[in-house]
């Protein structure tokens, strides 16, 4: 639901809600599946929530852009730092009586905006803080669907981080170990629909013979088992609802019996087992990079109460009882370095390989050890890595990467899989599966389609192999990439991708300017690990199935890792990762019945216990196409739609990609124009208008930021590994990052007021000033700061007001050009526009990259003339055309690419057979029940 | 000169110091004409000469000896004929005569001379280490450690070290690294000389750089190199990294289910990787330096080449009827119903082929390759014994390496010699043995821990002393032995040809070897021997030695009963059954040539004292456990073999025909009438049933085990505890004396024998059961069902000596 008309301030907003209420609220309210007469939700017959009325007759209408002229960013309706900051506010300011609003998930519809912080209120439906779904109204056919070219899909995130104040995810013990051996296997665990292996969910019906109707495949003749049986209240549903959670949450994690575990019954599931896998070659000793994957490790080992976080207090587990996850160093030039951390060594034992034909597991007791046992032997062999720095010796030139990898793997395989967190500084060229640099004939030029094809896409066997081995040894690899020259991500980025793992790459790295901020990936891959040996399930209602899954291994096509639309196993798993399920009719969804979806992730939390996560989800079905274009989500369209296109990098020319989305764009907004000239408004259109679908509005400059983003964009400038860093990052970042990535947000520091950029004590949330429109012609002579989701700029203009700059980088500061280049955070200063700003870049660093151990540091100066990241900071104003090398024709300024739309879309119409063709798919969809003698009318 | 005093001065017993003439005279005598050579035998000072000194034969480069016919400054070689210029410079002042040189000198059969060349790198002394040592064997495995950090401090100061460890995977140590490096290698694949050398960094032999720099230095670290200075260094700059590197060696064991799984051990690769490493880092200097291979074994190679057994529990190890069999079977075995696992038969004849490549490779550097076993299950010794043979490397079997038997033995290994508080080592290093004789004696072979080397070619003369039959290791006059302690003596069977019109045959034994001061010296032994006519038997008989005879009619017999003794020819398969019956020929042939009987008359059968005692100790060889495999493992044989082919005559007799000491209480401590003297000597006894006594204490010695015997009278006594009172002070040294003897008995003795406390009718007590004469067995006892009487009855179905004695008499008096 466009949150813009929730805003009390939009005028037109409130206009459109007058006209709006008359004539479809009453539909909607029709078409509501949360209503206590289709028995769905338990709670609305008793409990009371607050009136939402004003919230939910906020529908949208056609939005309609007067003057083709007089386009702007100005334009408040346009403008999605806006609408960005609109439904921001709704949620983290609080009312007169101090209270914040919350969101519900089953009598609120549509999610607020992905990077909006907001409470979720579990009602027994997700909230899009683990599932968004593309369309809240699911056209019940094919066909509806086509006429609104929209994608349906699902974007999951397993598991999303939640406010304080929220529930965590609650954990049922679903062992039932009680069940005797000779019982039917099917029977253990869970309570599951015996005919689709659905697991139990709120939307379950019971019956009061014992039996349960399963929401999926609605299979009637599921028999509830005599422990798990309960009698139903008056109103049909079971009265232990409410002492189970996964009989009214969205979100839950199931325990289950041994049967689950990965391997069977027999393999016992260890805690998740660590490898540092850490180059010491010579261009990374160079760079200092052992010392500060040392302390990055010593940081996430000893530092703060990282192992009370994993700790929780509510399992069954004795503390001393408790198992622990494990490390192990593995450090690597032309052969391998074993370190050997037993505990009952004095100091550490380093064990050399150069055997990489045949690589081998050296030893087993001291690979792995406990961070506490051990403590004093890992601090040894930090020392020794730190002493690869200061060592005379020549390093070796080459690494053998992939043979470290199978080792690794090979370490891993032992314990049922692990994570393998990597850095890497160089092109591994040495040993088994050497890679070459792929010479790219193009330069200077775009490249040809064979070209590209080659440069972006695996070739290496070898890498194949290990992909393949990866997935079925459940072994994630993360790998930092610190380079200044290319390391051939097209492979290593693969076998990143595919296993779960996150790729990240510092091409001009210095230890005092980036150092901190490389720690904190480190830290993060190690902290935000959530499990592994996670098998991912959807499951939805019948006449859905699904189509693709993106992000995951079986995504990447080439592979003959597992189909592709076979579920995807994934060797690890971590907070930030999202995977994007795409849906395909295979029959028609019931109007009567609402869409269930469910998704469940098998996985071996890092305590090594067996769980799944259920995220189940229903969404309204709808036959009416205004339904499934108002309630569409653009944070999802937008996610489905990148994450498509980039599933066909290295199979079709990016000039094809770039082409294939400006005409998405162009078929979506023709298709709402023929809607609304033929069903309802025919009266309004005007041609020299462009109609926004008013869930779409900020779908064109999303999409324009898209085509310019370093992944596709028409650039000769923008090297392979750049691309394609990009490009797996953004295959499964979350999606408010991945907002941020294409449209960034740009907070002036001159400008803000005194009561903005407070983190609020009670809840956390933070004020976050209005962002301003990231083009150039918004950049005043001031300071900003911006973030893309993955690093935050500091812009500093060299004629800024001294007082300002002095009041954020003290006052010994006496000209902008004195600045340090190298800083990397904000100094502590006393005043309050220092911590504003700081606590902007905090909430940026904690909420938005994902870095919270960076608190307020890992910032990039920008001054302009004067610091040469400036380039790089020019590119993230989207909404400018850019400029010189960094792009060419088809990166447009905003207005520019709104007027192209709006010409691409009247020529559509204008032309007669594709007209008729639209025409007719609308009216198909809108009519398809009608008799044969109203159809002709239309024509 | 009687046996024992040629054997005192010259380190050599022959079976016939005196040969008939003739050839087929010579065949008669039944018993092969040998000798026994001691070659660094320390019972008798011998003196060093200066080089000048030394004398050779022009010709064939014999070495001048007290033997040679000196005429008018020229000295006839013995062995070719050729006639020597003798310069004599130095006048007598007493006799105004010409001073013989001392190597003419009449006690000089045996000297050595100084060659004034040195070793150009000390002694390696290279540790390979078992890390398997699971939970319970923590402690087992520290004191192992300890044991080999004691022996950093017995090593001479410059010896160079080097360590390996081994579990499922070899690990090889980075001595000068302060960060405790190892580079690793993997167990289960094997590593060619080239891939190891390029992992490692070093120059492939030949390549070496430092070989031009040899002119102005060949220090240890010029010749190794700067890499591999790593892995081998003198003891006393890297004790203390070696000892660090030692207590901090962590175990090597990979998760397995205790109750179906060995663990994984890769003994092979282990040996293999440090075979290779040495060979690639001496490089060319490959035969510069002798040195030890120093093993220590957990358990059962189980892991990657020259495993002997899979790491499953459920499979058994083989044991002797397994190896016979798959010698045997040459038909694919019938499907078996069977569900018991079988033991693969495969694979010892793979481990044995493995760890053949490794012998050689470390004749070749002529280092020796010592076995220290602390297991109580077989480890694969069967298999990898070729090593320890041919390098004449030692074993220690024990149970475990926290028992003395390994501790002390292992420190025994490092004997100084004796003289002035030597820091010498009291062993020979990377020794040749080359054997010279007259025209009408030709060299066999060579039974012992040793390997041929090819015959020279550039001189004539030595192969003319190769005969053409071929006896242990043969064809050759040369051998290599790449460790030489003063036990080592080596079996040397001789052809005899007819003798021309000499009275004297000659053998001279020429060993070369590095002494443990880094010198080469060389030690020449000439031996003559006596032709009489082909009729003196008179002087036959007291020419021959029935000791030695024994002891090479048994090693003759055990080497015949070797495994690749027989494969690798193609011959026929020589059973235990079929050496036991040439062993029973050759006595009635023995008996029927040197007894005096009257055909038909079985009483009038006798032998003469020189040759009484030969048919006693074949028969107790026929039952000794280097000939009946019953009852062992295949490792045990394999070392008890091992240890008996190191070992001298006397020590071999006792392996052969045990001692058995008795102890009386009745006349200990008595006044001997005769000599006024107090009696505390023990009194030898026979080695049979009738010595069993209720009132006696016995003492075995075995050389394997010693074991001390309490009668049932004594053993009540001292459970009443009457040593303990002040008034039986008699009997708490009657109690005391066996165990002083034992003790000094265990002394000196290599490896350290087990030793064995035991009652009567104890369980122990089976050891010493089983060694005696069972001349009162319950198969001669009627009444044994009835427990009659007080008589000590063996149980077994073993025939007496008696009866055996008296069977080989029927049979010889039997004959026309």
């Amino acid at each position: 639901m466009a949150s813009v008309a929730a805003s009390p301030t939009n005028s037109h907003a409130a206009l459109y809600t007058a006209s709006y209420n008359n004539s479809q609220q009453n539909q909607i309210y029709q078409q509501n599946p949360f209503q206590p007469s289709q028995n769905q939700n338990p709670y609305q017959s008793n409990q009371n929530f607050p009136n939402t009325n004003n919230h939910l007759s906020s529908a949208p209408v056609p939005k309609v852009l007067r003057d083709m002229n007089h386009l702007s960013q100005e334009n408040e309706d346009l403008s999605l730092q806006q609408h960005r900051y609109a439904n921001q506010v709704e949620y983290t300011s609080a009312n007169d009586a101090g209270e914040f609003r919350s969101f519900y998930t089953f009598q609120n519809v549509s999610p607020p905006e992905a990077t909006s912080q907001f409470h979720a209120v579990d009602q027994g439906t997700s909230s899009s803080k683990f599932i968004r779904s593309t369309m809240y109204y699911v056209p019940e056919s094919e066909s509806l669907r086509a006429a609104t070219k929209l994608p349906i899909s699902v974007t999951i995130r397993p598991f999303a981080p939640l406010l304080a104040s929220e529930e965590p995810v609650p954990l049922v013990d679903m062992k039932r170990d009680d069940i005797g051996a000779n019982d039917d296997p099917l029977s253990k665990g869970p309570i599951r629909c015996r005919r689709c292996r659905t697991y139990v969910n709120p939307s379950f019906q019971f019956t009061n013979d014992g039996k349960f109707m399963c929401n999926i495949c609605q299979f009637p003749n599921n028999v509830v088992p005599d422990d798990y049986a309960s009698v139903l209240d008056g109103q049909g549903y079971r009265i232990d609802r409410l002492s189970r959670p996964e009989l009214h949450k969205g979100v839950y994690d199931l325990l289950v019996p041994d049967e689950y575990n990965f391997g069977g019954p027999e393999v016992h599931s260890q805690p998740l087992h660590h490898i540092f896998l850490i180059d010491i070659s010579e261009q990374s000793v160079k760079q200092n990079l052992p010392v500060i994957i040392a302390d990055a490790i010593r940081a996430t080992l000893y530092t703060d109460d990282y192992d009370l976080d994993n700790y929780d207090p509510n399992e069954p587990e004795t503390p001393n009882k408790r198992v622990k996850q494990k490390f192990a160093f593995i450090a690597f030039d032309k052969s391998l370095h074993f370190f050997n951390l037993s505990p009952t060594l004095e100091s550490t034992q380093v064990v050399i390989s150069s055997d990489l034909e045949d690589p081998f597991v050296p030893f087993s007791e001291g690979m792995f050890v406990d961070a506490e046992e051990s403590k004093n032997v890992i601090e040894d062999a930090l020392n020794q890595l730190e002493s690869f720095c200061s060592q005379e010796t020549v390093a070796d030139s080459e690494t053998c990467f992939l043979a470290a990898c199978r080792t690794a793997m090979l370490c891993l395989e032992a314990v049922g899989g692990g994570k393998i967190t990597s850095i890497l500084s160089t092109l591994p060229t040495w040993g088994p599966g050497a890679l070459k640099y792929k010479d790219n004939k193009n330069v200077g030029r775009s490249p040809a389609p064979l070209m590209e094809k080659r440069l972006y896409s695996v070739d290496n066997e070898y890498i194949k192999l290990l992909g393949r081995d990866f997935v079925e040894k459940n072994v994630g690899l993360d790998v930092h990439v610190i380079s200044p020259t290319s390391v051939d991500l097209s492979n290593i980025g693969w076998l990143s991708s595919i296993t779960g793992g996150t790729i990240s790459r510092s091409s001009n790295f210095n230890f005092e300017r980036d150092g901190r901020s490389l720690t904190a990936k480190i830290i993060n891959s190690i902290k935000k690990a959530s499990g592994y040996q996670g098998q991912l399930k959807l499951r939805c209602s019948n006449g859905l199935q699904v189509s693709q899954y993106y992000g995951t291994s079986s995504s990447i096509a080439d592979t003959s890792v597992v189909g592709s639309v076979q579920d995807p196993v994934i060797p690890v798993l971590n907070e930030d990762q999202t995977f994007t399920i795409l849906l395909e009719y295979d029959g028609k969804l019931s109007t009567k019945l609402d869409c269930h979806f469910q998704a469940a992730l098998l996985y071996t939390d890092p305590d090594g216990v067996r769980k799944v996560r259920v995220i189940n989800l229903v969404v309204a079905v709808t036959e009416r196409l205004e339904d499934a274009f108002n309630f569409a989500d653009e944070n999802a369209i937008v996610t489905t739609i990148v994450r498509d296109t980039l599933s066909f990098v290295g199979k079709q020319p990016l000039t094809e990609l770039r082409e294939s989305v400006n005409s998405k764009l162009v078929e979506i907004f023709t298709q709402y124009r023929a809607m609304s000239e033929y069903g309802h408004n025919t009266t309004r259109t005007l041609t020299n208008q462009l109609l926004f679908p008013d869930s779409l509005v900020h779908l064109p400059i999303y999409l324009l930021a898209f085509i310019k983003s370093k992944a596709i964009r028409d650039s000769t400038a923008i090297s392979s590994d750049v691309r394609l860093a990009d490009l797996y990052q953004m295959l499964s970042m979350p999606i408010e990052r991945l907002m941020y990535l294409l449209y960034p947000a740009l907070i002036e520091l001159h400008s803000i007021s005194e009561e903005e950029a407070e983190f609020e004590p009670t809840n956390g949330f933070f004020s976050l000033p209005k962002s301003k429109e990231v083009s150039a012609s918004h950049l005043q002579k001031g300071v900003y700061i911006l973030c893309d989701g993955m690093k935050v700029y500091v812009w500093v203009h060299p004629e800024s007001n001294m007082m300002l700059v002095k009041d954020l980088f003290g006052d010994q500061v006496e000209s902008v050009e004195e600045l340090n280049p190298l800083i990397d955070e904000l100094p502590e200063l006393p005043t309050h526009i220092s911590e504003q700003a700081r606590n902007i870049v905090k909430y940026f660093q904690t909420y938005i990259v994902g870095d919270s151990s960076l608190e307020s540091a890992g910032i990039r100066l920008v001054r302009p003339g004067i610091d040469g990241v400036e380039h790089e900071f020019r590119e993230l104003l989207v909404e400018d055309s850019l400029r010189g090398s960094m792009a060419t024709n088809s990166s447009l300024g905003y207005p520019e690419y709104l007027s192209n739309l709006h010409k691409a879309i009247r020529v559509k119409l204008d032309n007669d057979s594709s007209s008729n063709k639209v025409k007719q798919s609308v009216t198909n969809a809108e009519n398809h029940h009608d008799t044969l003698a109203q159809r002709l009318i239309h024509f | 000169m009687d046996f024992e005093t040629r054997e005192e001065i010259d380190g050599v017993r022959l079976s016939f110091s005196c040969i008939p003439k003739s050839r087929l005279q010579h065949q008669r005598n039944v018993v092969p004409l040998g000798a026994m050579y001691t070659p660094l035998n320390n019972k008798s000072n011998i003196q060093v000469l200066p080089k000048e000194e030394m004398l050779a034969c022009r010709q064939c480069r014999a070495i001048a000896n007290p033997f040679v016919t000196v005429n008018n400054e020229i000295w006839t070689c013995p062995f070719c004929g050729f006639t020597n210029r003798l310069v004599l410079n130095q006048i007598d002042p007493d006799t105004n005569n010409y001073v013989l040189p001392p190597a003419l000198h009449e006690t000089s059969s045996t000297v050595e001379y100084q060659t004034g060349r040195l070793s150009s790198l000390p002694p390696i002394f290279f540790y390979v280490v078992d890390t398997c040592f699971v939970a319970d064997d923590v402690e087992e495995f520290q004191s192992l450690k300890e044991s080999l950090i004691i022996s950093l401090s017995l090593l001479p100061e410059n010896a160079l070290v080097g360590l390996i460890t081994f579990g499922k995977h070899v690990q090889i140590h980075d001595l000068l690294s302060n960060d405790n490096r190892a580079y690793t290698f993997n167990g289960s694949k094997e590593y060619t000389l080239d891939q190891l050398s390029k992992s490692l960094g070093l120059l492939a032999p030949g390549l070496n750089i430092h070989h031009s720099r040899q002119a102005h230095g060949s220090g240890v670290d010029d010749i190794l190199g700067t890499i591999g200075r790593k892995f081998l260094q003198p003891v006393n700059i890297v004790e203390y990294q070696l000892t660090n590197i030692i207590e901090n060696l962590a175990t090597n064991t990979f998760p397995h289910s205790k109750f179906k799984e060995r663990p994984e051990r890769a003994t092979g690769a282990a040996l293999n990787t440090a075979s290779l490493l040495l060979n690639a880092l001496l490089g060319d200097h490959i035969k510069t330096t002798g040195g030890h291979l120093l093993c220590f074994i957990g358990g059962a190679c189980t892991s990657g080449y020259g495993k002997i057994v899979d790491n499953l529990l459920k499979e058994p190890m083989r044991s002797h009827h397994d190896i016979e069999k798959a010698q045997q079977s040459t038909l694919p075995s019938a499907p078996t119903t069977s569900t018991k696992t079988k033991v693969d038969t495969s694979l010892f004849k793979s481990a044995r082929t493995f760890y053949k490549k490794i012998t050689s490779n470390l004749v070749s550097m002529g280092l020796s390759c010592n076995f220290f076993i602390g297991s109580y299950d077989q480890v694969g010794l069967y298999e990898m014994d070729e090593i320890c043979y041919k390098t004449g490397g030692v074993v220690v079997m024990s149970d475990s390496f926290s028992t003395a038997i390994f501790k002390q033995s292992f420190i025994k290994f490092f004997k100084k010699q004796d003289e002035d508080n030597s820091e010498y080592l009291d062993m020979g290093f990377n020794a040749t043995l080359e054997v010279r004789a007259t025209s009408d004696l030709k060299v066999e072979g060579l039974i012992g821990n040793a390997t041929a080397l090819p015959v020279r070619k550039d001189n004539p003369f030595a192969e003319k002393t190769v005969s053409q039959t071929v006896l242990g290791e043969g064809s050759t006059n040369s051998w290599k032995l790449c460790n030489v302690n003063p036990q080592s003596t080596y079996a040397l069977y001789f052809e005899k040809l007819d003798s021309g019109f000499t009275s004297f045959a000659f053998v001279q034994f020429l060993f070369h070897y590095q002494h443990a001061s880094g010198e080469m010296r060389l030690r020449v032994t000439t031996v003559p021997l006596s032709i009489i006519p082909d009729s003196d038997i008179v002087n036959l008989e007291r020419g021959f030695d029935q000791e030695a005879a024994l002891v090479l009619l048994a090693r003759d017999a055990i080497n015949k009963m070797q495994p690749d003794n027989t494969n690798a020819k193609n011959k026929p398969i020589i059973t235990q059954l079929a050496v036991v019956k040439n062993l029973d020929k050759n006595l009635v042939d023995f008996c029927t040539r040197f007894s005096v009987f009257t055909p038909g008359i079985l009483e009038s059968f006798r032998l003469s004292s020189s040759y009484a005692l030969l048919p006693q100790f074949l028969y107790h060889l026929r039952r000794s456990p280097f000939i009946n495999v019953f009852n062992n493992s295949p490792d045990e044989t394999s070392f008890v073999r091992h240890v008996f082919m190191h070992e001298d005559v006397n020590n071999s007799l006792i392996m052969i025909q045990p001692t058995l000491l008795s102890y009386d209480i009745d006349t200990f401590g008595a006044v001997d009438e005769t000599t006024g003297l107090v009696i505390t000597e023990p009194e030898p006894v026979l080695l049979d049933s009738l010595s069993l006594g209720h009132s006696k204490i016995l003492l075995l010695d075995t050389f394997f085990h010693i074991l001390i015997h309490h009668g049932k009278k004594v053993a009540e006594w001292r459970k009443a505890g009457y040593h303990e009172q002040p008034e039986y002070v008699h009997f708490k040294e009657f109690l005391e004396a066996p165990k002083k003897e034992a003790m000094e008995i265990l002394m000196d003795r290599f490896p350290l024998p087990r030793f064995i406390d035991c009652d009567e009718g104890g369980s122990q007590a089976r050891f010493l059961m089983a060694k005696l004469n069972p001349s009162t067995s319950y198969a001669t006892n009627p009444n044994h069902l009835f427990g009659f009487g007080d008589r000590f009855d063996v149980f077994t179905d073993d025939t007496s000596l008696q009866s055996f004695m008296e069977h080989i008499q029927r049979i010889v008096t039997a004959q026309k």
